[in-house]
């Protein structure tokens, strides 16, 4: 672990209790021993389907849902020890965008109080400054400081992720959590959104926890990234060697499905599809999570789990046969 | 093309009644589907493609209407037959796949209960024949274990299997045109493109025309031969989809593209990001449109010219058009 690390998480497991069978405690293994650090000023992204975990991943962050086993740690702080008042006094340091900006704004609060809220609840910043403040946020994010006086349904999507964000970011954080934040955008606002993020990035020095379905994104915005599949990490490398050179195979299944507006020349007619679905998180398979699926699996995959083992610096892929397997996705092969 | 038109829709406009004021949603859009073509329908939310599919199924909800324009479906006009007729057309030659399977599947009756219900209604199979033939649909979009899901819930399928009992459903009188309305968009990517490989795969075998309404680029360019781009109410491009992505007309296709985030994989992920080209501003509160093109205020070739006088359906190409005055001139961004 490098020192300038802002976020350090070690081990994070969250189990949610998901009622009885057979007279025994049946758990959801949302998150299931994951662990990562996001070095200062750089964005790291948690890529997967749903059912993942990696939404799970951002609230155990934030501390918004309770964490079963596991270490989080902000600049050195143990987030995940802290209780109460203590962890409340640290909150102005870590805030969270989420998916949906028309559900996560109060409907009846004008904009202005929704920003000046954040101020006043965590008591950042002197009384009187804190209007100019709002002003201040609502300008770098992209919005008329006039707008502070409507109301949410008075703004487009775009504007009202806009309004989210100067919102989490008026308490001045060094981490901001950002889960799915563009999802429900549509293309032409998403670039606006993603261009906004990294913008703001550069100019506060912030940190990014990145979660998002989508690889073109998470290739547009993250420095590193890790591809989680049922609670688990299946790998984890610098944004260039992910997609210069994944190795896991479900890696290789995310990126041959996405979708590319290329024209037909350019397609691959035989592209690698995996059958089925994520089975439960509830009981998850024994030996390696992604083996049911697998076209590569052996009966090795089904019995023993793969560790989470370094194939380059920095690069780290939970698959027995990571080194041999064969690549079905050309342009990976030519990288190798 | 060359193939006779299965559907042709003319000069299309739908107007919605808000209580105050009448404003169109749809303004004057056409197109032409083949026998066994993928037509697809981008454009961002609010563009009016749900409300073309709607109207073509003649299920336009309350307060809105066809104001004026055709929709032949095989030779006949839809906005002029009786609501029987329509009804029998429905689920028989042309039936719809809805973006929420959870929603458009009744969660008090099983899966085998709701296809056979098309099927004796549409096709008078009686109980034994229904059940028979639906186990075999749900064979042909890959339910594993046809003859046991049969009998499930909708609750009891995941929901990739969900969405393949809607198409089961939609495909069950094979009809001759499916409309698919973000068929995958609830779904993870790698579900979506096992579906995306099923809908192509029945296409095939049955010679079903798709017309599929999206927001997805990358979509169209998977599955459509031909599209038709859609920018507030107005068919801004249309033409071949090998045209349109590679040699766009209309600076909101090229827009769009470009604002589109690509993955890049191999030798080419190496280095930074490029930042995405963004398209200025919003699209406009329906009624406040420019007198002339309505995306001229985010255009970046926009002229007074533009503002102020509609412009013409431009043909590019032999069958490729854009609603634009500059077709042609390089966007310069």
């Amino acid at each position: 672990m490098s020192a300038d690390s802002l976020l350090r998480v070690r081990d994070l497991a969250v189990h949610f209790p998901a009622g009885h069978r057979n007279g025994r405690r049946l758990f959801v293994h949302a998150v299931d021993g994951v662990s990562f650090d996001v070095k200062r000023g750089t964005t790291f992204g948690i890529v997967g389907e749903s059912g993942s975990g990696k939404s799970t991943t951002a609230q155990a962050v934030m501390r918004l849902v309770e964490i079963t086993a596991g270490e989080i740690e902000l600049g050195g702080v143990p987030l995940s020890k802290l209780k109460d008042e203590a962890l409340r006094s640290e909150r102005s340091r870590f805030q969270m965008i989420f998916q949906d900006p028309f559900s996560s704004l109060d409907p009846r609060r004008r904009a202005g109080a929704a920003v000046r809220q954040t101020l006043d609840l965590l008591g950042v910043g002197d009384l009187k400054r804190r209007d100019e403040t709002v002003a201040e946020m609502l300008t770098a994010v992209g919005l008329h400081p006039s707008a502070a006086r409507l109301y949410p349904h008075q703004f487009s999507g775009g504007q009202r992720q806009r309004l989210c964000i100067a919102r989490a970011l008026a308490s001045q954080p060094e981490l901001v959590v950002c889960d799915e934040p563009v999802s429900a955008l549509d293309v032409a606002i998403q670039a606006q959104i993603l261009n906004l993020l990294r913008r703001l990035q550069r100019e506060q020095f912030l940190t990014y926890l990145f979660i998002s379905h989508d690889l073109a994104v998470v290739q547009n915005i993250c420095d590193e990234v890790a591809v989680m599949y049922l609670g688990e990490f299946v790998e984890k490398a610098p944004t260039d060697a992910i997609f210069g050179g994944a190795r896991h195979p479900y890696t290789w299944s995310l990126m041959a499905a996405a979708l590319s507006p290329e024209p037909r020349e350019g397609r691959r007619p035989d592209r690698f599809i995996v059958a089925g679905e994520p089975p439960s998180p509830i009981d998850p398979p024994a030996g390696c999570r992604f083996s049911g699926r697998c076209p590569f699996a052996t009966e090795r995959c089904h019995r023993e789990k793969p560790a989470l083992r370094e194939l380059a610096p920095g690069h780290q892929v939970a698959c027995h046969y990571a080194e041999t397997l064969d690549c079905p996705i050309p342009a990976l092969r030519q990288a190798a | 093309m060359g193939d006779e038109p299965l559907l042709e829709v003319r000069d299309l406009v739908v107007e919605v009644d808000t209580g105050k004021t009448v404003l169109p949603v749809i303004d004057g859009v056409s197109f032409i589907l083949a026998k066994g073509r993928t037509l697809g329908i981008v454009g961002e939310s609010g563009c009016g493609k749900s409300m073309t599919a709607l109207a073509v199924m003649q299920l336009l909800p309350p307060g809105f209407r066809i104001a004026s324009g055709e929709i032949r479906f095989c030779g006949e006009d839809l906005a002029r037959v009786g609501e029987r007729r329509l009804r029998a057309l429905r689920g028989n030659d042309m039936s719809m796949i809805f973006q929420e399977p959870m929603t458009s599947l009744n969660p008090v009756y099983t899966v085998g209960d709701q296809i056979g219900e098309t099927l004796r209604l549409h096709q008078r199979l009686g109980a034994a024949a229904a059940r028979q033939r639906t186990i075999e649909l749900l064979r042909s979009v890959h339910i594993p274990a046809a003859e046991r899901r049969v009998d499930d819930y909708p609750h009891q399928l995941s929901g990739g299997m969900r969405q393949r009992v809607m198409i089961a459903m939609a495909l069950a009188c094979r009809p001759k045109l499916i409309i698919a309305d973000e068929p995958t968009t609830a779904l993870d990517v790698t579900v979506q493109a096992q579906i995306f490989r099923l809908l192509e795969e029945l296409r095939e075998e049955t010679g079903t025309a798709i017309i599929l309404i999206t927001h997805d680029v990358g979509a169209v360019a998977e599955m459509a031969d031909e599209v038709a781009v859609f920018y507030a109410g107005k068919r801004a491009e249309f033409g071949p989809v090998d045209t349109v992505l590679s040699r766009a007309a209309h600076p909101y296709t090229r827009g769009l593209m470009a604002s589109t985030p690509r993955l890049r994989l191999g030798p080419a992920a190496a280095g930074a990001e490029p930042a995405l080209k963004e398209i200025a501003g919003v699209v406009p509160p329906l009624g406040e449109f420019e007198p002339g093109c309505r995306f001229s205020p985010r255009c970046p070739l926009a002229d007074l010219r533009c503002r102020d006088v509609p412009p013409p359906e431009e043909t590019v190409d032999r069958d490729h058009s854009a609603l634009c005055w500059k077709t042609g001139l390089e966007l310069v961004a």
